[in-house]
């Protein structure tokens, strides 16, 4: 499992990524992660929509709500192009931390 | 404010018998009364709850298994409340602004119904029923309009707790929703501004009309009399008002500032980063 500060670090760049393949709604977006993650990144589901508001208010998601074949609603949010720019610099970053561990790592192959 | 674990386990109890629909509106109960979650929140983890619930029914557990473990992966009230105040915080003062701009609108209606009611239950009962009425005259003895005021001050506070019970069980037996009532009433802002200076109206000339019948139907030191009593009464009554409104600014400021609980943060992780 992630430490809590990872879990919150890396939230973002994770709902804007699967955003980016497409729209989606908060339940896909977390059955997604999970499979992705392997079940390793486990999020407390409810916490998710705070972060998708407050992605919403920063412009970097837009939200509608629609009725779904079954007849509920479901609030589906996209990706506008501020928020790409954000995914953009978001992957630069895990990328540059990513590759730095990737090198010290090589040199240090038997961590125990 | 959210307290401990949603109400589910009334739901547990006669598994035979386990209803989803009434189970979520269990559920939404504790979270409905919070002010940091909007009911556009409700809805949204709602939907989530019966997607969830949805497809852990495919996987072969029953209806009511499914609700608990939906409920359960969803995180607790008191965990999710505060995820939600951060991103919330404006939404959540414009909405308290507006109840307390009603509060105070229904306030003040109700205060003016209740002492029109007053006045002619305690006025007409000392003309009808020929009650003694307080002589008293200017300068001798006024101590002795303390007894009718006191009394008709109880009246105004009776008739007003009256007023307020029936209100409250009225909205509560019939389960209205007040926000769908208001939206319902917003859809007709003109004949709903209309009724409300009707009201206003209406109100506005009870006070005077009950002082011509008073002036009309009593000798002058009667007069004096009753409006010695009634300015006593709206003192002693403002008195208890004030205190009565204290007690509930002192309970809800002590429900808002009640620390959570930390056991719930712990297991929970926030997933907003500051």
């Amino acid at each position: 499992m992630l430490s809590r500060e990872l879990v919150a670090a890396s939230t973002i760049p994770l709902v804007l990524s699967i955003l980016r393949e497409g729209e989606s709604y908060g339940y896909a977006l977390i059955q997604r992660v999970q499979a992705l993650s392997d079940g390793k990144i486990g999020w407390t589901e409810g916490m998710l929509y705070p972060v998708l508001h407050w992605l919403e208010a920063e412009g970097l998601v837009a939200s509608e709500w629609r009725e779904v074949e079954t007849g509920r609603k479901r609030k589906y949010y996209r990706l506008k192009p501020k928020g790409n720019q954000a995914l953009i610099t978001e992957r630069e970053q895990w990328l540059t931390v990513h590759q730095t561990l990737t090198k010290l790592w090589k040199t240090q192959p038997h961590l125990t | 404010m959210v307290d401990g674990t949603p109400n589910t386990h009334q739901t547990m109890e006669d598994p035979t018998s386990f209803d989803l629909n009434q189970a979520i509106r269990n559920w939404r109960g504790p979270l409905r009364h919070s002010a940091h979650l909007r009911e556009e929140d409700l809805a949204e983890l709602e939907a989530h709850v019966r997607d969830s619930v949805t497809a852990l029914q495919a996987k072969g557990l029953s209806e009511q298994e499914c609700f608990l473990l939906a409920t359960r992966r969803l995180g607790k009230p008191a965990a999710l409340e505060p995820e939600f105040a951060k991103v919330n915080r404006a939404e959540v003062w414009l909405n308290r602004l507006l109840w307390m701009v009603i509060g105070l609108q229904v306030w003040g209606v109700i205060t003016a119904v209740s002492k029109s009611l007053t006045n002619a239950v305690v006025v007409g009962g000392w003309w009808g029923l020929g009650l003694p009425t307080p002589s008293i005259q200017w300068g001798s003895n006024w101590s002795r309009a303390v007894v009718p005021a006191t009394f008709m001050s109880l009246v105004h506070l009776l008739v007003l707790g009256g007023i307020i019970v029936g209100v409250w069980r009225l909205i509560r037996c019939k389960e209205m929703d007040v926000n769908d009532l208001l939206a319902r009433a917003l859809r007709r802002p003109v004949l709903l501004a209309a009724g409300a200076v009707l009201l206003l109206l209406a109100l506005s000339v009870v006070g005077p009309v009950e002082q011509m019948l008073i002036v009309r139907g009593s000798s002058p030191p009667e007069v004096g009399a009753i409006s010695l009593c009634q300015a006593l009464s709206g003192l002693l009554f403002r008195f208890a008002e004030t205190l009565g409104f204290v007690a509930l600014t002192i309970a809800l400021l002590r429900r808002r500032f009640r620390p959570m609980s930390s056991a719930s943060s712990e297991s929970q992780p926030s997933l907003l980063h500051p």
